[in-house]
C-alpha cells in the first residue's frame, strides 16, 4: 500500500528498495533522516518525494566475510560505538547526541559526502570499500574517490549504497575531531590513522572539499612512527597537502595548523600502541 | 557560610527548598508551553521579513496573497489602525516595516491562514520590491555616517568624570577589549496566542517578560484603551532578557482584530534568532593607573555598544557599562563616556547582564594586567582595592548598604582547589590524547546594580487573599524559570501560615510588576507579596481578637497556628471558618535619578560575586574544559537554597558561554548562525563542577533583607573564564568569545604597560560626577601615555 502513495515509499525488502529507486529516480533516500529532516525543516532542500529504508531490515548489521568487517548501510552509528576498529569506534561515540546516534546510518553519513562528517576520515584511512547496488547487480567501489564534490558522490541513478566494507586487521586504528565545544559539535577539523606492520595512513576531514589524504602525507606519518622524521616534519607536509575551507567557525590557517597537530596525535598514539614511543 | 543559613519559619516558608510547582510537569515533558497553546478556529500568523539589513520598500503587493484559499488577513504597516511605532524606551520601531527596513528580519507584512502551509505560502506570496541601500554594519561608523533613521545614529552619549582624571600612580596598563553578541538561545522560541473579545478588544496569552509593557505597546498599534487589551502568562521556556521587547504580541492581535478568530504565532528557530534582541557586542578601551602598592589612582574608559537597527534598550544598557567600568573597587578620579549607536545590524537590547559583563570583562582583565605589571597577586590586588560600605561611585552614589566585596572575596579563598581527574578539553572529540593540557587559575569580582535605574520606575503590585488557611496570589509578576511562583508561595506561607497557596497565572488584571529582568522581582514583587500577606494577616487577626475578646495587638501567626501573646490559640487554617480576607498592596523602590543629578542615586542597590575559575587547555588546540568554577556571591539572605543555586548554575553556565563559544555572527548585516547547530550554547558536557557558597548580609529596608541575584554570576563567569584561559596559556586575550584560534594562534593585543611618574590629584577637582554633555574625541584613544589602543 505505502509503495503506491504518491510521494512516499516504504520498502521492506531491498528487491522493494531498489524498484522503488528505479521507478522515483528523483525520490529523497532517507534512512535515519538526521540530515533529511532538518534540512526540510529548514527549508535548505525540497523533494519531490521519499524513499524511506528505514524497514529494509537487510540493510542493518554487522557481519564478518573473510578478511573485512562488512557493515549494513542501515545500521544505526550507534552500533558502531562498539565496533572492533578503534577509529570507527572514536567516529561513531563522537557523532552528535545519542538520540542521533540512534537513528542516523552510517550509510546516510556516507552518502551525505559533506567533508565534515564524523565517519569519512575513519573509512578513507582504512581503505573501505563500498557496495553499490542496483537492480542489475552490485559493484563494489573504493571510498577513495566516492565523494567528488561536496555532497557529492558517484553513487549512479537506480544504485543504492547496501554496505561498507573495512579491512579487518590486527594494527591501530583511532580518529580526534576538534570542534567549539566538548560534545554535540560539528568537526572544525578531523582526522583518522591506521597503523599496520610499521605503516601508518593518515586522512582528513573538513581539509579540502571532499575527505582528503595523500601520499606524502603518509609517507611523513611512517617516517615519524619509526623515528625517521620529526613532528615538525609531518606537520608541514600535512599543511602542504590540505586545503581546508575559510568561514565563520575558524580561519583556514587555524584549521591547516589544527590538522596538522591531529596528525601528529594521532600517530604519536599509533607509536605508543605499537610500543614504539611512550 | 555554604548553603542556608536562614530560619525557616513555617514548613515551606522562607529559607527552605520548596519545590516548583511547574516542575513534575516539565520534567515529564507536560508542561503546557506557549507553543503549546490551541483554540478551535484558530489560525496560523506568519510574518514575512525583510531579507535585506538596509532597503527602501518601492512597493507591496499582497493582492494574489489575499486571494489564496485559506487566507484570511494579509496585514501591511497601512493596515496598522494605531500608532505605527513602538518601542520600549523610545519609540523608534515599526509595527510592519514603513517604507525602509533597517534590519534583516525586519517584519514587512504578516499573514494570518488555516494552516502554517497556508500561510507560509501566502507570505512568500506577497509581492515587496526593494531598493537595496548600503546597510551601515560598523558602530565606529554609525557616530558621523548618514542616519539611518530619522531619530540618528546615537541613542545616548554618556559622559563625565570624577575627581582628577590626570591623576597618576607608577603604572598605567591599557587595552582594548572586545565582548562578542550573545544570543539569550532560550529553548523554546516566541509564541502566543491572541483572540478577539466580545467588548471590541483583544486577549494574547503570550510567553513574556512584561505583562503590562505589552499592553501598552499593544493598545498603541491597535488604537485600543488599556482596559480593552488583556495579556496573560503563558508557559514560557526561557527568557534571560530576550522576551522583554514586543515581537509577535502586536501582530497576533492585529490579526485576531482583523479576522475575528483566534490567531497564533509561533516562530520557528531561525526566526526566533532574527526577531528577539540579543547582548550588545562592544569595544572598551580603559587604562588604570595604581601606585606601586597596587591601589587605583585613576581610571579611563570608553565604551563603544552596537545597538542595531532600533533603540529597544540602548540608551539604558550604555549607563550601566560605562558607569560600572570602575567595578567592585574604590575609584577616585577618573573620566568615561560610551556611545549605544544605531547600525543595521541585528537590534540588541535587554540580556542578563545588562551592560555589566562587557564592564565586567574590561575590567577584570584590567586588574590581572595591573597585578602583573606591579608584581602583585590577583586576589591581593582587589582586597587592596575592594570597595566598602560608605565609599562613593565614581557615578556620585554613595555605597550606604552593606558592601561586601571583600567578604566575598574571602569566602571565596576559603574554597579549596578542585583535585580530582577532569574532563579533557576537546571532550568527545578525544583531540587532547597525545598532546600538552596546562591548567589555569583565575579570579574575577563584579559589582551589579539590582532593579531599574536611572529614575526607571520600579514597582509592583499584590493581591492576596485568604480562606480556611488557602492563599491566593496574584501579581502580573512574569515567571520564566526564575522561581517567583515558590518566593510568593513562601511568604505565603511564612506571614500567613498558610497550609496550601496558589500563586494566580500572572494576568494584566492586577497592576503592573514591571519586568522580570534586572534581578528585581524578588525585591519588588516579592515585596509587594509580602506587604499584602501583612495586611491580610492583620485583617485575619482582628477578626480572631474580636471574636475571642482578645486584643489584636497581643496576636502573631508562627508556624501556621495563631497565637495570644506566644500561646497557640488554633490553627490558621480554622481561626476564621469560612471567612475571606483580602488585601492589595504595592511597593516602590525609593527614586533613583538620572546620571550626574543632585537629587540622588542611579541605582536601587547592588550585588556583588567572586568567582575563581580552573581550566584545563591544550593549547596547540586552543581547546579549553572549565574543570570548575567556585563562586562565592552576596545574596542578601538565602530565600531558596536550591533555586538559588540554579540561579547560580545557570548564570554560571550562560556566562562561560559568551566567555568561550556564544557568538551571534554578522556579516554584512545578515546573522550567519541562526540556529542550535551553528550558535553554540554549553553542554552538560562543557558545564563545569560548580561550588557556590554566600554571604548573608541583609539588604536594608527588604523582607528578610533579601536581594537580587539572578544577574551576578553570569557577569562575573565572563571575566573569571578568560582570566583562567589567559593564566593557562600565557596569552593576552583581549576578546570574547575566546575562539580556538585565537589561543593556538595567539591572537590579540597584550596591554600596553607605561611606567609613569607619580602625580596626585588636583585637590581643587571636584570629586564629581562631573557631566559632560559634548563628546571627547574619538573613541578607543585617550592618547596621553604615548600609548596606541589595542588590537
Amino acid at each position: 500500500m505505502l509503495l503506491e502513495a504518491p510521494r512516499f515509499a516504504l520498502p521492506e525488502t531491498l528487491g522493494e528498495a531498489l524498484a522503488a529507486r528505479a521507478e522515483r529516480p528523483e525520490a529523497v533516500v532517507v534512512a535515519g533522516g538526521t540530515e533529511v529532516m532538518p534540512d526540510l525543516l529548514w527549508r535548505n532542500r525540497t523533494a519531490a518525494g521519499f524513499l524511506s529504508l528505514r524497514r529494509v531490515a537487510a540493510l542493518r548489521g554487522t557481519a564478518t566475510d573473510g578478511g573485512e568487517l562488512v557493515i549494513g548501510a542501515g545500521t544505526p552509528v550507534a552500533a558502531l560505538t562498539t565496533a572492533p576498529d578503534g577509529g570507527l569506534r572514536a567516529a561513531a561515540s563522537s557523532l552528535g547526541t545519542p538520540l542521533v546516534r540512534t537513528e542516523a546510518t552510517i550509510g546516510g553519513n556516507v552518502v551525505s559526502a559533506l567533508p565534515y562528517r564524523n565517519l569519512l576520515p575513519t573509512l578513507l584511512a582504512s581503505g573501505a570499500t563500498l557496495e553499490l547496488t542496483s537492480a542489475t547487480g552490485t559493484r563494489v567501489v573504493p571510498f577513495d574517490g566516492f565523494v567528488t564534490a561536496p555532497g557529492v558522490t558517484g553513487l549512479r541513478e537506480g544504485e543504492l549504497l547496501t554496505a561498507v566494507r573495512l579491512p579487518v586487521h590486527v594494527g591501530f586504528a583511532d580518529y580526534a575531531k576538534v570542534g567549539r565545544r566538548n560534545a554535540q559539535f560539528v568537526a572544525t577539523v578531523s582526522a583518522a590513522v591506521v597503523s599496520r606492520d610499521g605503516v601508518a595512513r593518515l586522512a582528513f576531514g573538513n581539509a579540502g572539499p571532499t575527505p582528503l589524504r595523500s601520499d606524502a602525507v603518509d609517507t611523513a606519518a611512517t617516517a615519524l612512527l619509526d623515528g625517521r622524521a620529526t613532528p615538525a616534519d609531518l606537520r608541514a607536509t600535512v599543511a602542504a597537502a590540505v586545503d581546508p575551507p575559510e568561514d565563520t567557525v575558524a580561519s583556514a590557517e587555524y584549521r591547516r595548523h589544527a590538522l596538522g597537530v591531529l596528525a601528529v596525535r594521532l600517530v604519536t598514539r599509533a607509536a605508543v600502541d605499537a610500543g614504539l614511543g611512550s | 557560610m555554604r548553603g542556608a543559613k536562614v530560619a525557616t519559619s513555617a514548613p515551606g516558608g522562607i529559607g527552605a527548598s520548596v519545590r516548583r510547582p511547574d516542575g513534575p510537569a516539565k520534567v515529564r515533558g507536560e508542561f503546557s508551553y506557549a507553543g503549546d497553546l490551541t483554540a478551535e478556529g484558530m489560525l496560523i500568523g506568519v510574518t514575512l521579513r525583510s531579507p535585506h539589513p538596509h532597503a527602501r520598500i518601492l512597493s507591496v503587493d499582497t493582492t494574489a496573497a489575499r486571494a489564496m484559499d485559506g487566507v484570511h488577513a494579509v496585514l501591511t504597516v497601512d493596515d496598522v489602525p494605531g500608532d505605527r511605532h513602538f518601542g520600549l524606551v523610545l519609540r523608534d520601531e515599526p509595527v510592519l516595516a514603513d517604507g525602509v527596513v533597517r534590519y534583516a528580519g525586519e517584519p514587512v507584512a504578516v499573514v494570518a491562514a488555516v494552516d502554517a502551509a497556508t500561510a507560509r505560502r501566502a507570505a512568500r506570496a506577497v509581492e515587496v520590491v526593494y531598493e537595496v541601500l548600503p546597510a551601515l554594519t560598523d558602530p565606529q561608523l554609525a557616530l558621523t555616517a548618514a542616519s539611518v533613521h530619522p531619530d540618528g545614529n546615537v541613542y545616548r552619549h554618556v559622559s563625565y568624570s570624577c575627581g582628577d582624571p590626570d591623576a597618576r600612580g607608577v603604572v598605567t596598563v591599557e587595552n582594548t577589549y572586545r565582548i562578542g553578541m550573545q544570543d539569550p538561545a532560550f529553548l523554546a522560541p516566541e509564541a502566543g496566542l491572541a483572540r478577539p473579545t466580545p467588548d471590541g478588544g483583544v486577549a494574547i496569552e503570550v510567553a513574556t517578560q512584561w505583562l503590562h509593557s505589552d499592553q501598552k505597546q499593544i493598545g498603541w498599534a491597535t488604537g485600543l484603551p488599556p482596559e480593552k487589551v488583556h495579556v496573560s502568562l503563558a508557559g514560557v521556556g526561557g527568557a534571560f532578557g530576550g522576551r522583554e521587547d514586543v515581537t509577535l504580541q502586536t501582530h497576533a492581535c492585529l490579526l485576531a482584530l482583523a479576522t475575528g478568530r483566534p490567531v497564533k504565532i509561533e516562530y520557528t528557530r531561525e526566526e526566533s534568532f532574527l526577531a528577539h534582541r540579543q547582548r550588545h557586542p562592544g569595544t572598551i578601551w580603559l587604562r588604570h593607573s595604581a601606585d606601586a602598592d597596587g591601589r587605583i589612582v585613576s581610571v579611563e574608559g570608553r565604551v563603544l555598544l552596537d545597538g542595531g537597527a532600533y533603540a529597544s534598550t540602548s540608551p539604558v544598557v550604555i549607563t550601566n557599562t560605562v558607569t560600572l567600568l570602575q567595578g567592585p573597587y574604590r575609584v577616585d578620579n577618573g573620566r568615561f563616556e560610551g556611545w549605544s549607536v544605531r547600525t543595521n545590524n541585528p537590534s540588541c537590547g535587554a540580556m542578563r547582564g545588562f551592560g555589566v559583563p562587557q564592564a565586567a570583562f574590561a575590567h577584570e582583565a584590567q586588574l590581572d594586567a595591573l597585578a602583573a605589571a606591579l608584581d602583585l597577586d590577583p586576589v591581593e590586588i582587589r582586597l587592596t582595592n575592594a570597595l566598602q560600605r560608605g565609599d562613593v561611585a565614581t557615578f556620585g552614589q554613595r555605597f550606604d548598604a552593606p558592601t561586601p566585596v571583600r567578604e566575598v572575596i574571602e569566602g571565596l579563598r576559603a574554597v579549596p582547589l578542585p583535585t580530582g581527574p577532569a574532563k579533557a578539553p576537546g571532550g568527545v572529540g578525544r583531540s587532547a590524547e597525545g598532546g600538552t593540557v596546562r591548567r589555569g587559575v583565575g579570579w574575577a569580582v563584579s559589582i551589579k546594580n539590582l532593579a531599574f535605574s536611572e529614575g526607571h520606575v520600579d514597582e509592583s503590585t499584590a493581591e492576596v487573599s485568604l480562606r480556611d488557611g488557602h492563599a491566593t496570589v496574584h501579581t502580573a509578576c512574569a515567571e520564566v524559570g526564575q522561581g517567583f511562583v515558590t518566593v510568593a508561595e513562601q511568604v505565603a506561607r511564612t506571614v500567613l501560615g498558610a497550609t496550601t497557596v496558589d500563586v494566580v497565572q500572572p494576568d494584566t488584571l492586577v497592576a503592573s510588576a514591571g519586568s522580570t529582568s534586572a534581578s528585581r522581582q524578588t525585591m519588588a514583587s516579592g515585596t509587594a507579596v509580602h506587604r499584602a500577606c501583612l495586611a491580610v494577616r492583620d485583617r485575619m487577626l482582628g477578626r480572631v481578637a474580636r471574636a475571642h475578646g482578645l486584643d489584636a495587638a497581643t496576636l502573631t501567626v508562627a508556624d501556621g497556628v495563631v497565637c495570644a501573646a506566644g500561646r497557640p490559640l488554633g490553627p490558621v487554617a480554622t481561626a476564621a471558618p469560612g471567612q475571606t480576607f483580602r488585601a492589595t498592596e504595592h511597593f516602590q523602590h525609593p527614586a533613583t535619578h538620572p546620571l550626574g543629578s543632585p537629587e540622588g542615586g542611579m541605582y536601587v542597590a547592588f550585588g556583588f560575586s567572586a568567582q575563581r575559575a580552573v581550566v584545563d587547555v591544550d593549547v596547540e588546540l586552543g581547546l579549553v574544559s572549565v574543570v570548575q568554577i567556585a563562586s562565592c556571591q552576596d545574596v542578601g539572605t538565602v530565600v531558596n537554597p536550591t533555586q538559588l543555586l540554579g540561579q547560580i548554575e545557570g548564570g554560571i553556565v550562560q556566562g562561560m558561554g559568551l566567555a568561550l563559544m556564544e557568538e551571534v555572527v554578522v556579516a554584512d548585516g545578515l546573522i550567519t548562525n541562526p540556529d542550535l547547530q551553528d550558535y553554540l550554547i554549553p553542554t552538560i558536557v562543557d558545564a563545569p563542577e560548580i561550588v557556590s557558597t554566600y554571604v548573608t548580609d541583609p539588604e536594608p529596608g527588604m523582607p528578610h533583607g533579601w536581594k537580587g541575584v539572578g544577574e551576578p554570576p553570569l557577569v562575573t563567569a565572563v571575566p573569571v573564564v578568560a582570566a583562567a584561559v589567559r593564566a593557562a596559556t600565557g596569552l593576552p586575550l583581549p576578546a570574547v568569545p575566546i575562539k580556538p584560534e585565537h589561543i593556538a594562534l595567539g591572537i590579540g593585543a597584550a596591554p600596553t604597560v607605561t611606567w609613569t611618574t607619580p602625580r596626585p590629584a588636583d585637590p581643587d577637582r571636584p570629586r564629581g560626577p562631573v557631566v559632560d554633555e559634548e563628546p571627547h574625541d574619538a573613541p578607543g584613544t585617550m592618547a596621553e601615555e604615548g600609548a596606541p589602543p589595542g588590537p
